[in-house]
Order: structure tokens, then C-alpha cells, then sequence
């Protein structure tokens, strides 16, 4: 099977290959394109020049279930209540209700773009510097924040109930210096080896390695 | 003339209550909210591109515009259809 192109930065060219190649295998075990490894063409808002990006993690696809439910109640609620209108004239004229199934159409659509925008923005960068999470809850709500490598003190991960076991997802916890738990990385596909290529890249970057 | 008396003070008042009447004020409001939604999110996309820069920032751009584009002219068909029904 050939391999796909890899673009390594020259900061890891020379560091240990076993990385390289793990950090290459969860991207190609990743579904809808949730982990890329070393991507090209991808920038964020105090990026370094210099800085290269390891990673882009999104969440699970199973984070977005409720919203893609929510699509799908909008899109059968009006079309339940044309069935019944046909029955009981006292909840209102079929017009109406086609007018419903109509606006459904439309709040649907625009659920469905604010769930796509959710998912492609809420990013977790990993890079040989920092850890960028940025995290978009609606069309009135982001965040942004980051943490340097060299102040990550503690990192756990843990399984999230059935589904979490079932899909094999998790969240990330990052521990920075002071109180409490600083970062989660939320819904990431195999918590467990991004908390190992975490761990290998404090590892490298305290050995001065990158 | 007696029937006439009878029918004015006997079938006086009749109380109707229809839903798809009470209905149709928060349909429109829902309505109105969908396109303000939409242009808020055309908003957010334009912040979001700053900050994370990618290939398929241009796409995503043009989509959120068609989506702002389709609900306004939803909007207005749906507006039209729901106080016609």
C-alpha cells in the first residue's frame, strides 16, 4: 500500500521516527478528517513564524448528536402537525402548517450550517511551541485559548460513559501551573494516544529535541 | 317575526378557538429570529476566518452567505404562506 505524502517540518526530521509515524497513523485512523498530522495550509491568530503545527484535533463526530437531533425534530414536527391537521381542523388550516414545513426547511438549514461551523471550529492545535484550543459554541459565543508547552505540569484522560467507551472517545485534561484542571480537550477520537504524543512532545521539547 | 326574536337572543354567542391562529405570531417571530441567526453566523464565520486561517476559508464564507441568502427568501415565502393558512 504506498504510503501518503508526508510533510515533515525540518524540526522533526531529525527527531525519533516512532513519533513521526504515530502522529501519521491517528490522522489515517481518523474518520471525517478529525486528526491531521503536520498540516500545511492551516494558520491561527499569534502563530510564530518559525512555529510548525503537529497536530489538529477535532471532536467526535458523536459530539454533535444532539444538535444533528435537534435538525431532525425541527424537520418532522411540522410535517407531524400536516398529518393531524387533516384530522383535527382545530389545530389550524394544511396551509399553514405547509408555511411551517416551509420555515423548517429554512431553520434546519441554518442548524445544520451552525453544527458544521461548531465541528470545523472547534479545534484543538497542537504545534511544537503551544496547545491553541479554540471553541466555538454558537453565532454569539467563541473562546480562544492557549497554553505553552513548558508550563503543562499534569495531563489525564478519561473515557466518556457508554458512548464514549463504544466510539472510543474522551476528553484530554491538561494541568498548567496553579490551581485545578486548566485545559480540556473535549471529545477527542482515542484519548489515550493523544495523551501519549503529548506527552512524547513535552518529552522532546525538554530535551531540547525541537 | 318570533322565529326572527328567537334566533337575535338564543344563538347569541358562539366561542371558537382555532391553534393555527395563535400559532402564526410566534411562526413569524421563529422567522425573524432564523435570519437574524443567519446573518449573526455570517458575522461569527467572518471573526473565525481571522483567527483560524485555512484552505477552505473562501467556502465557508460563500456558504454562510447562501445560507443568510435562502433564509431571507424562505423568510418572506414562508411569512406570505403562514398568514395566507
Amino acid at each position: 500500500m504506498d504510503k501518503p505524502k508526508r510533510n515533515i517540518p525540518k524540526k522533526f526530521q531529525k527527531s525519533k521516527k516512532s513519533f513521526v509515524d504515530r502522529v501519521y497513523l491517528e490522522s489515517q485512523k481518523s474518520s471525517f478528517n478529525n486528526v491531521s498530522a503536520f498540516p500545511k495550509g492551516i494558520s491561527f491568530y499569534g502563530k510564530d513564524s518559525d512555529e510548525d503545527i503537529v497536530l489538529v484535533v477535532r471532536a467526535h463526530w458523536i459530539a454533535y448528536l444532539p444538535d444533528l437531533f435537534v435538525i431532525l425534530l425541527v424537520l418532522l414536527l411540522p410535517v407531524l402537525l400536516l398529518f393531524l391537521s387533516g384530522f383535527y381542523p382545530l389545530i389550524g388550516t394544511q396551509v399553514l402548517y405547509i408555511g411551517m414545513i416551509i420555515l423548517s426547511i429554512g431553520v434546519a438549514f441554518t442548524l445544520l450550517l451552525s453544527t458544521l461551523l461548531k465541528w470545523y471550529y472547534t479545534v484543538n492545535i497542537i504545534t511544537d511551541q503551544r496547545i491553541v484550543v479554540i471553541k466555538m459554541n454558537n453565532a454569539f459565543h467563541h473562546s480562544y485559548a492557549e497554553t505553552q508547552l513548558e508550563k503543562i505540569e499534569d495531563m489525564t484522560h478519561h473515557h466518556l460513559g457508554f458512548l464514549g467507551t463504544f466510539f472510543d472517545v474522551g476528553d484530554v485534561e491538561i494541568d498548567t501551573a496553579g490551581h485545578g484542571v486548566d485545559f480540556v480537550l473535549r471529545m477527542l477520537p482515542r484519548p489515550r494516544e493523544m495523551q501519549d504524543i503529548l506527552n512524547d512532545l513535552l518529552e522532546m521539547k525538554q530535551k531540547g529535541d525541537i | 317575526m318570533e322565529s326572527i326574536y328567537e334566533q337575535l337572543f338564543t344563538n347569541s354567542l358562539t366561542l371558537s378557538l382555532n391553534l393555527g391562529d395563535i400559532l402564526k405570531i410566534p411562526l413569524v417571530v421563529i422567522l425573524l429570529a432564523n435570519i437574524f441567526y443567519s446573518f449573526m453566523l455570517v458575522l461569527k464565520i467572518k471573526v473565525l476566518i481571522d483567527t483560524i486561517g485555512t484552505r477552505s476559508s473562501g467556502k465557508i464564507k460563500k456558504i454562510g452567505y447562501l445560507n443568510l441568502g435562502i433564509s431571507i427568501v424562505i423568510g418572506i415565502l414562508a411569512t406570505f404562506i403562514i398568514l395566507l393558512g
